[in-house]
């Protein structure tokens, strides 16, 4: 009986370790699928398991929970309980359940970038009745050393890279506090502005060992606008962008964050003013404009040497009445003060008016050009003032005197003010005398006009009358102004 | 002709018996002494150190697996079986199997850890988590200890014989 017992004995301990022995072979994992419904993703792990023992496996179950520091779940896994008779297969599926929306990316990239304690409780049990029965558990705090501790991003500088394109270096640095992952592979990173258009990428190669500290240089590619705003031409600003960067990961697909970047912008035509503008003489037709152009070169890697093009319009027309050009050579860090010169046509089609009164002439005038590569424009508008070149015309009484047995001589004082700035008045004055019928009596010398601007003429105007038109109390003498920049007829009333 | 309590054995019968003793009694000095006594060194020498755990863990395993008392029983066990092989068929015989077969299920008690072995790995083995395994032999102890509870019987049917008139 003895010797039957320890039969006994040794044939259960046989039949038990058969029937795992035998099993363990038909132990498969089956295709992992993945389900995602709104924020919650499941993953099914089938795991089909082949009973080709002598006794059942029964109440095999598997429980899984993780949650960071703050006690947000992570990830839930569940499985069981499932019972496999003594000669069949029967899938045993683990499901994992892991809520997005618990998982922010905030919650994210704390797990990321800072170390804590996980809480792990799991779970595992089974039996081979009624011999064997097997419970496991696990539960505790699983340090979680955060593959990109300490992560960051240190002060870009910037240089150029080519006529399109500034070049941001960027130092980055963190600890990989992670016991088991090494980080490897390239990162990259995307700059947007606030429309989401992509203006700057790069990429860094990382290759950081477990436990190890990195320290690199993310090279940013920053696209310049190819026409360089108002804003940034003449403004120094700090530049609002948001960066994406995708750090590579362990075998999990990139680790991206988004973070907001500030670049400091140093506009290359800072403080620019144009300074009132100074008109003189040039010829006939156009008269010399001159307008001090002022600013300093703030930007660390934009060297301007260009020719500025200046465009002059008037304001009421739209049409182009002037032109004028100035080289600039600005280096990095200096200012610039000089004479834009250029010459803008009189306005002969005016000068009815203009000749005889004041005025503020109103011109825009449009300035472009090109600096390494990046063009530029800008509209000022420019106002100059006009002094009339026959100002504050005025005559006397009309004196006349016995010539001949037809006609009288007469003498008309006069006088007027140059007020232009530069326009001499020069050439001739003819004059007619007319009743107020408008019937022709009689003729004036002709008279050389030579006044200076800012001079002042007062003088005499000689001529001839009718005798039968001596005697009325009006007349209407027109003066006929002969100058270079045209010939303008002007109307006075004369008393005698 | 030697005699040993109530028993006359020839000589080469009692060398006979001396030499099955020892062989018996070494065997179960192996396996219930020296084996759990040495486990560790044992294991050091079979097992590549690489493939094992730190030193300290693993102690701190088999502690939770070997009751520090099994070697103590087994060594009794080896004394006990070198007497049940020199001394069968005298009145000692059946006190003796009695003992052999107490101290054998207490041995088995130990060893199973009362039907459910209960292991606790160290924290520092699973990343800082402290994990427990308890499997639940008590069928498969019990069916180890019927052979023990039977010498048992065997050993108090021979006392009584022993004892009768």
């Amino acid at each position: 009986m003895i010797i039957i017992a320890i039969i006994i004995a040794i044939g259960a301990v046989a039949v038990v370790a058969m029937t795992i022995a035998q099993s363990a072979p038909y132990v498969s994992l089956g295709q992992v699928s993945p389900n995602i419904t709104d924020t919650v993703a499941r993953i099914d792990i089938p795991v089909t398991i082949g009973n080709r023992g002598y006794l059942a496996f029964t109440d095999i179950s598997a429980r899984l929970s993780l949650k960071d520091s703050n006690g947000t779940t992570l990830v839930e896994g569940s499985g069981g309980p499932l019972t496999i008779p003594a000669g069949s297969t029967s899938t045993f599926v683990i499901t994992i359940t892991i809520d997005t929306a618990q998982i922010t990316p905030e919650l994210l990239q704390g797990l990321m970038t800072n170390s804590q304690n996980l809480t792990v409780n799991a779970s595992l049990g089974g039996a081979i009745p009624p011999m064997v029965s097997l419970a496991a558990s696990a539960s505790g705090n699983f340090y979680w050393g955060a593959p990109f501790k300490s992560l960051q991003m240190g002060s870009p500088t910037f240089s150029t890279y080519n006529s399109t394109h500034l070049l941001i270096t960027t130092p980055v640095s963190f600890d990989n506090d992670s016991p088991y992952f090494s980080i490897s592979g390239p990162g990259s990173i995307r700059v947007v502005d606030a429309n989401g258009q992509q203006v700057g990428s790069g990429t860094i190669n990382i290759n950081a060992p477990s436990n190890t500290h990195f320290q690199g240089n993310l090279n940013i590619y920053f696209t310049i606008p190819t026409t360089l705003t108002e804003s940034l031409l003449f403004n120094d600003s700090t530049l609002n962008y948001d960066a994406i960067v995708e750090l590579p990961s362990f075998g999990m697909g990139g680790f991206s964050f988004s973070n907001p970047v500030s670049f400091d912008w140093n506009a290359p035509l800072n403080g620019f003013a144009l300074g009132t503008p100074s008109i003189s003489y040039y010829n006939s037709t156009h008269f010399k404009v001159s307008s001090l152009i002022s600013f300093e070169n703030h930007s660390p890697f934009i060297s301007i040497d260009a020719t500025v093009q200046a465009t002059v319009y008037n304001t009421t027309s739209g049409s182009q009445v002037g032109a004028g050009s100035l080289t600039i050579h600005a280096p990095s860090g200096t200012t610039f003060s000089q004479n834009l010169i250029g010459y803008v046509e009189l306005p002969t089609q005016y000068l009815d008016t203009l000749l005889f009164n004041d005025a503020t002439l109103n011109y825009r005038a449009d300035f472009g050009g090109t600096i390494q590569g990046y063009s530029f424009s800008m509209s000022k508008d420019l106002q100059v003032s006009w002094g009339a070149p026959v100002k504050d015309l005025t005559t006397g009484t009309l004196q006349a005197a016995a010539y001949n047995a037809t006609h009288a001589s007469v003498t008309l004082p006069f006088s007027f003010i140059d007020n232009s700035a530069f326009l001499s008045v020069q050439g001739t004055l003819t004059s007619t005398i007319l009743l107020t019928n408008g019937a022709e009596v009689g003729t004036g010398d002709s008279y050389t006009l030579n006044v200076s601007p800012g001079a002042t003429l007062s003088d005499d105007l000689t001529g001839y009358i009718k005798i039968e038109a001596v005697g009325q109390t009006s007349y209407i003498l027109q003066l006929n102004f002969q100058t270079s920049y045209g010939s303008i007829i002007k109307e006075v009333t004369l008393h005698a | 002709m030697p005699k040993i309590l109530d028993l006359e054995l020839k000589g080469s019968s009692l060398a006979l018996r001396v030499v099955t003793g020892i062989i018996a009694a070494g065997i179960t000095f192996f396996l219930l002494y020296y084996l759990p006594a040495n486990f560790l060194s044992l294991l050091g020498q079979l097992v590549p150190a690489q493939a094992l755990p730190d030193p300290s863990i693993l102690n701190t395993l088999l502690s939770s697996l070997v009751n520090p008392s099994l070697p103590m029983i087994g060594l009794l066990l080896t004394v006990l079986v070198f007497l049940e092989c020199l001394l069968r068929g005298s009145k000692a015989y059946g006190p003796i199997l009695i003992i052999s077969g107490l101290s054998f299920i207490a041995y088995l008690y130990l060893l199973f850890h009362g039907g459910t072995m209960t292991i606790t790995l160290p924290a520092s083995l699973l990343m800082g988590i402290s994990a427990g395994v308890a499997v639940d032999l008590t069928v498969i102890m019990l069916l180890f200890m019927l052979p023990s509870l039977l010498t048992i019987i065997k050993g108090a049917v021979l006392m009584t014989k022993k004892s009768g008139p």
